[in-house]
């Protein structure tokens, strides 16, 4: 009897005959067997496709590491299963549009979608910059002074678990135009949850650090501005990209009400004609800016906090 | 110019029903170094709690040269044992910090060459840019005495600063503080557990029992003094003796363990 060698995985042959790869080569066929329904062509789906290949050979083959296999397989399976769906015609061309379609409409609606990405990032830089500034400057001084802190904090307790996708329909209503309504959306989507969160951070701080500036006689004024505000830095970033996504829902949910432009006004007009395909890139494109934000966030906080 | 005067100070925390110190007196003359020893918990850290500024009697008075103290000021440096520096400056802005804080006419420039210079002074060249994290503790305690010097402080309050560094990092430190001390001439309160290392530091040793000091004893032991010559000179073999004998008397109803641990 043979004896059974037992399976080198380390092996060259495993390099390239690996569940990624395989599903690689199999989407690809599948990309070149003809459509039972007219599709846009699959240049954008080869693109995204190579791409995660791509990732897939730098991440694992490359650097070793296993997540990246892992990621490789769920992406690459997802793909497959959706195109095997639409190619055996399983799948209704309506509502699941064939992937080729989805992606060719990030490149032909791209201004669209730059357009609309712009008009919503307006209203995100002003809605977060003044909550951000506005939950840190208040967080510290109530936060720092005992008295309104227990004052305010039971308030504030009670008020930020509130989702501020509750408030989006009453303040679309209420405001004079979707600018000001949106900006005030997010705004309050991202102040309560942050300011609560600085209180807490404030009127919490290691007494360790705060005697060692008061023993150097440090004023009020710097005491906030020097040792307060630089500790208190780590925990505003920390929540930050949170706050950013739910503050990209609630943009999202107000666009989708009451907007002319913007992400949220671009799925809801498709979503009226019922172009799920549109929909669905409007999506996905979403997807991957809520991503690239919080990514940036992540960068700025390796660079700024190292401590 | 440093000299400090305790008279009668009295000290309860709020809520507690007993004194935490009574009736504390205590010269400390310009330039001396001073140590205070005494097991946890006997007051000796509110003692120098009072004497930062950042508590304030319940009753007594604080004199620094003449003059009653009722909070922090700029003539006294502190080192804690813990979480002295600002775990978001480098070691150099640290110090830069204290600077700052009592000599704001200074131009940048200055500051800069000051802190560089009590960087060397601490043996800390090559460590400017580092924050906290990236330096031992023996480092950091390093920074936060060169910060307290760098400020100009007539007075140095150490509470426990090497109680948190392995032993042969404290021997270095103590020499650092034992020189600096004779180079600097400033006075110098310390805070410790340790017997040895009171004894190796100290021009007086005020021995605290809780609530109150109990005896000030002189250190006679000509300085500078280095560990490794004098650990078996009869004087120091002796007051070592005395001190924990000390110890032992005065703390019967207490737990030996710290006392034990240092020996």
């Amino acid at each position: 009897m043979p004896r059974m060698e037992k399976l080198n995985l380390q092996s060259p042959i495993f390099k390239v005959v690996n569940i990624p790869n395989i599903l690689f080569a199999a989407i690809l066929y599948m990309i070149s067997l003809p459509p039972l329904v007219k599709t846009k062509p699959p240049a954008m789906l080869i693109i995204v496709i190579c791409l995660i290949e791509l990732y897939f050979i730098i991440g694992y083959l490359v650097q070793h590491k296993r997540s990246c296999h892992d990621i490789s397989c769920i992406l690459f399976a997802f793909f497959a299963i959706w195109e095997y769906s639409s190619k055996t015609g399983k799948a209704h061309s309506l509502r699941m549009p064939p992937m080729e379609n989805v992606l060719y409409v990030l490149y032909s609606h791209r201004g669209e979608l730059l357009k609309g990405l712009v008009s919503s990032l307006e209203l995100m830089l002003w809605g977060v910059t003044i909550a951000l500034a506005s939950s840190v400057v208040f967080g510290i001084l109530v936060g720092w002074f005992t008295r309104p802190r227990e004052a305010i904090m039971p308030i504030v307790r009670v008020i930020s678990p509130i989702p501020a996708l509750a408030y989006t329909t009453y303040v679309v209503g209420c405001m004079p135009s979707f600018k000001s309504s949106s900006i005030v959306v997010i705004f309050l989507s991202v102040f309560w949850p942050l300011f609560s969160q600085v209180i807490r951070t404030v009127g919490t701080m290691d007494k360790r650090i705060i005697e060692s500036a008061r023993v150097m006689n440090v004023g009020s004024i710097t005491m906030i501005k020097d040792i307060v505000y630089p500790y208190v830095l780590p925990t505003v970033l920390r929540y930050l990209p949170s706050s950013l996504s739910t503050a990209f829902m609630c943009l999202t949910g107000a666009e989708m009400i009451g907007a002319s432009s913007g992400l949220g006004f671009f799925i809801r007009k498709y979503a009226e004609y019922a172009n799920y395909t549109n929909v669905l890139a409007g999506i996905i494109f979403m997807g991957l800016v809520v991503t690239m934000l919080s990514s940036l966030v992540k960068l700025v906080q390796k660079k700024f906090i190292k401590w | 110019m440093g000299k400090i005067e305790l008279q009668n100070i009295c000290f309860q925390y709020a809520g507690n029903s007993s004194m935490t110190l009574e009736n504390i007196n205590l010269s400390v003359n310009a330039g001396e170094f001073v140590c205070v020893l005494g097991t946890s918990g006997c007051g000796k850290s509110t003692l120098l709690s009072i004497l930062c500024g950042l508590q304030r009697p319940s009753s007594g008075k604080f004199l620094i040269d003449g003059k009653e103290i009722t909070g922090p000021g700029p003539e006294r440096g502190v080192v804690f044992q813990h979480y002295s520096l600002f775990p978001w400056l480098t070691a150099k802005e640290n110090i830069i910090f204290g600077i700052k804080q009592v000599r704001k006419d200074l131009p940048k420039k200055e500051i800069e060459n000051i802190a560089q210079a009590y960087m060397a002074k601490v043996g800390l060249e090559g460590f400017e840019s580092n924050k906290p994290a990236q330096l031992s503790g023996g480092q950091q305690q390093r920074v936060a005495i060169a910060r307290a010097l760098a400020m100009n402080a007539e007075i140095l309050l150490l509470d426990e600063p090497f109680g948190a560094v392995d032993t042969k990092n404290r021997r270095t430190l103590q020499k650092l503080v034992c020189d600096l001390h004779e180079s600097e001439k400033k006075t110098f309160i310390f805070v410790t557990h340790d017997v040895e290392e009171s004894i190796l530091l100290a021009d007086r040793i005020v021995f605290m029992i809780p609530h109150q000091i109990y005896q000030v004893i002189d250190v006679n032991l000509p300085k500078p003094r280095e560990y490794e010559q004098i650990r078996n000179d009869s004087d120091f073999v002796a007051l070592r003796k005395m001190l924990i004998d000390l110890f032992y008397e005065k703390y019967k109803d207490f737990s030996y363990e710290s006392a034990e641990a240092k020996l």
